[in-house]
Formats: structure tokens, C-alpha cells, sequence
């Protein structure tokens, strides 16, 4: 039975048979053509960034930490570094996962934070590249610390696999101070609080 | 009724039957690289079976060497490079045919070449210095780290290789020899990906910088470097020189 099954879903996946003619072709385009030279790849690429290009090395040495540390000291000054919560939250768990605790639309891209860390207990689809969250608070970490930790990871761990978040822009100071309270408010899930 | 089977199929048997369907997928598009391989003349009236054989004996094991340095197009090019140049220069197919089309012909037709090498070993040479200096090239594009996420090639499979990110693991391509087998199919998007396809997605990751702009920006980023330029040629230069001696297997099975 197993045979012909495979045999029916073989049969219907054959692709379309290719167009016999090689004269002419239709005329459309597959998907549209990015239209990136050469040239401007080369200036994304090798962005110039001291840092980044300091961490691209092999052997990351004693030196290279030392400097791409004192590269990363540039902090905005803010009068608070505790945000909301709930909109932390929003920043922290993708659309799929949002949808999933909570059965309606929200969530976003921005931070991505479950695909290195586990933070919710409810949320099991987190990476383990960075440490697990899950009752940040009992750490002791302050606000302006923890802020300066997610805006520019690098000033405390240099080159680690972390993205400066703040240092390229990916999320704004406000959205950050938004992060470091999902982290560190009683209230949050990441707490053991009950949303 | 037919879907409804399809779903019993799907979950009745394993990964092992889903790669043999890949398989099977992957090997219409290699008959459809034959038959361009047979039939498809330009300008030239010239097929590529004219110059390479009917069955491409010539061509056996000429996959398992590239990318290598071509004196008739004086730079480095691999499979896709190769093949494109030769639509263009010895078939002469005209620009206008090649403009929509171009990944349509290329990739079948490198799928079908590098076919004719299965079984050998892959075997990259750094002999000519423009092979030594985009070895060097390669290796400076996988341990370069960029983007607005601060990621390298090697940070993801290299150094974290074997760690989480969400469910999945993140796979060690070189230890795992899995340049190898590419061209492979992948299940996902329902297509052929040759190496340069595959290596040329991974750069979106990167959340590349405007460069007009000096900034990221999510709408105005660089998602993916052009087809065929030097660094994605270079970094398909390093991998495979990395896989030497790994037997060549293709097509592949992706996700």
C-alpha cells in the first residue's frame, strides 16, 4: 500500500513537462531582477566598520577584544532605561510565536530574540547560542547595564555572535528600554509572571 | 481526494521517501539540462553536444574541478559562470533570449554537467594565481562579518555550528561535505539550486547596509550580491577547495 501511495504522490509531483520549443521563449519574468551592481554589494559587504572588521579576524587575540571594547562605549543618554513590557514583548516573539500564546496577530521581526535565547517557559522553539533568560531578574543586572547589553552587546562581550542592535539602528533606544523591561519587569512571562 | 492522499503519504513515510521524491523532482530538471545540452542553438547553429559529445564524455569530471581559472574567459568561473559563457559565447544565443531566462537555462544545464561527475572526487586546484587569490578572497568573505546583524558565514557554521536557532540546528557545511552535493534540490522551494544560488540566499541574513545611505534600512537594503560576481565565486572556491577529496553526489536533497 505504502509502495503505491508513493508511486500516486510521485506522479503528482512531476513538475510541468518543459516546453518542447527552443525557438522562442515565453516572455515573463520568474521573480524581478534585483538590480544590485557589482560595485554597491562590495560597499555593503565589506562595510566600513572598525569593529566588525576587527572580529572578522581568525584569531580573535587579547588586542582585538581590548579595542573592539573601546569602539563600543558610545551609549545615548536617556533619563529612563525601564520601558514597557508588553510592548518588549511585541519587539521579542515573532509573529508565529505571538500567534501561538496568544491567538491573535502581534509580534514582529525586529528582535528575533528567541532564535539564540529561551526566555517564556511557554515558548520551547528558542535557540541555545545564548544563554536562556528565563528569570533575568534574579540576576541583579540594572536597567542601564542591561540597555547598554542589548544596544551594543560588543562593549561587554566583544565580537560575540550578539547584533548591535542599537549600534546599526535595528531597534531604536525607546524600542530597547522596551526589551530590557520584558527582562526585568516581575510582570513579564520571562519573570514568571501571568500575562 | 488526491490531496487527501497526499497527506496520508506525507505522513506515513519518512525523511528517506521524502528525499527519494526529491530525487525524482531533482532529475526532471537534470533531463530538462540534457535536453538543452542536446538541442538549444544562438547564432551559432552550434548545441553544446557538438563540441562536448552526445553524451558529454568530455565533460565527465569537469564539474568535480571547479571553479578553476579559464583562459578563454580570462577570470575564475564556476558551473554557472562556465555554462552561461558558453550560451553566450560558443552557442551565442542572443541577448535578448538570455535576458528573461537566463537562471531558467543555466541551472538545469549545470545540474546535468555537474551530473556527468558523480562519483568522482571533487578535486580543486590552487594553481593559477588568480585561483590562489580568490581562495584567499573566499576565505576572507566567510569569516567576514557584516550586515547590520553582525553575522559571518563562519560565525553561524563554524563557530555555533551544532547550537540551536529557534528549532532548528545550524548545520557545518564543511565538516558535513555538503558542498559536495549541489546542485540539490530543494523540497521547500521546488526547485534546483545550484551552490551559487544557495550561497548567494545566505547573504540576505546579513541585513546588508544601504550603501547609498551609509545606514541599514530595512526597505533600501542590498539583499543579495548579483549572479557571478568575483566574491561569490571566490567563497564556492573556498568550500569546494575545503570538500577536496569528498565524493561528488548530485542532486542533492535540501529542506
Amino acid at each position: 500500500v505504502r509502495l503505491l501511495l508513493l508511486l500516486i504522490l510521485l506522479l503528482a509531483c512531476q513538475p510541468k513537462k518543459p516546453k518542447e520549443e527552443y525557438a522562442t521563449f515565453p516572455q515573463f519574468l520568474k521573480r524581478p531582477q534585483e538590480t544590485v551592481t557589482p560595485e554597491l554589494f562590495r560597499r555593503a559587504f565589506f562595510l566600513d566598520d572598525e569593529a566588525q572588521k576587527l572580529c572578522s579576524s581568525e584569531a580573535l587575540t587579547e588586542d582585538i577584544l581590548k579595542r573592539v571594547k573601546e569602539l563600543s562605549s558610545n551609549f545615548p543618554k536617556l533619563d529612563g532605561y525601564l520601558g514597557d513590557w508588553r510592548k518588549g514583548e511585541q519587539l521579542a516573539l515573532t509573529p508565529e510565536l505571538y500567534k501561538r500564546l496568544y491567538g491573535k496577530p502581534g509580534g514582529s521581526k525586529k528582535g528575533l530574540c528567541y532564535a539564540c535565547h529561551c526566555a517564556d517557559p511557554r515558548v520551547d522553539e528558542c535557540g541555545d547560542v545564548g544563554p536562556s533568560l528565563y528569570r533575568y531578574a534574579e540576576k541583579g543586572v540594572k536597567p542601564e547595564e542591561l540597555f547598554k547589553r542589548i544596544y551594543n552587546p560588543w562593549a561587554f562581550s566583544p565580537c560575540s555572535a550578539m547584533p548591535r542592535f542599537g549600534h546599526h539602528g535595528l531597534l531604536t533606544a525607546e524600542e530597547v528600554t522596551h526589551l530590557v523591561a520584558y527582562l526585568l519587569s516581575p510582570e513579564s512571562p520571562v519573570n514568571g509572571g501571568k500575562p | 481526494m488526491l490531496l487527501l492522499l497526499l497527506l496520508l503519504t506525507a505522513l506515513s513515510f519518512s525523511q528517506e521517501a521524502l528525499t527519494r521524491v526529491g530525487l525524482q523532482s531533482a532529475r526532471v530538471v537534470l533531463e530538462r539540462g540534457k535536453e538543452y545540452y542536446l538541442k538549444l542553438t544562438g547564432g551559432s547553429k552550434l548545441t553544446c553536444a557538438d563540441c562536448h559529445g552526445p553524451d558529454g564524455e568530455s565533460l565527465k569530471g569537469a564539474y568535480a574541478r571547479m571553479p578553476r581559472f579559464y583562459t578563454d574567459l580570462g577570470r575564475v568561473a564556476d558551473a554557472d559562470l562556465r555554462v552561461l559563457s558558453c550560451l553566450r559565447q560558443y552557442l551565442r544565443l542572443e541577448d535578448e533570449r538570455l535576458k528573461s531566462r537566463e537562471r531558467e537555462l543555466v541551472v538545469p544545464l549545470v545540474g546535468f554537467v555537474a551530473s556527468l561527475s558523480n562519483g568522482e572526487l571533487v578535486f580543486v586546484e590552487l594553481r593559477h594565481p588568480e585561483e590562489k587569490r580568490l581562495y584567499e578572497l573566499g576565505r576572507t568573505v566567510w569569516y567576514r562579518r557584516s550586515g547590520a546583524t553582525d553575522f559571518s558565514c563562519a560565525l553561524c557554521h563554524e563557530r555555533l555550528a551544532g547550537k540551536q536557532f529557534f528549532a532548528e540546528v545550524l548545520p557545518a557545511p564543511i565538516p558535513d561535505r555538503a558542498p559536495a552535493r549541489y546542485p540539490a534540490y530543494s523540497v521547500k522551494r521546488d526547485e534546483l539550486l545550484t551552490l551559487e544560488d544557495k550561497l548567494r540566499d545566505c547573504f540576505e541574513r546579513y541585513l546588508l547596509y544601504d550603501p547609498k545611505k551609509g545606514r541599514f534600512s530595512f526597505e533600501s537594503r542590498v539583499r543579495k550580491p548579483p549572479y557571478y560576481v568575483e566574491e561569490l565565486i571566490a567563497l564556492e572556491l573556498f568550500l569546494m577547495h575545503s570538500v577536496n577529496g569528498s565524493t561528488l553526489s548530485v542532486p542533492g536533497v535540501i529542506k
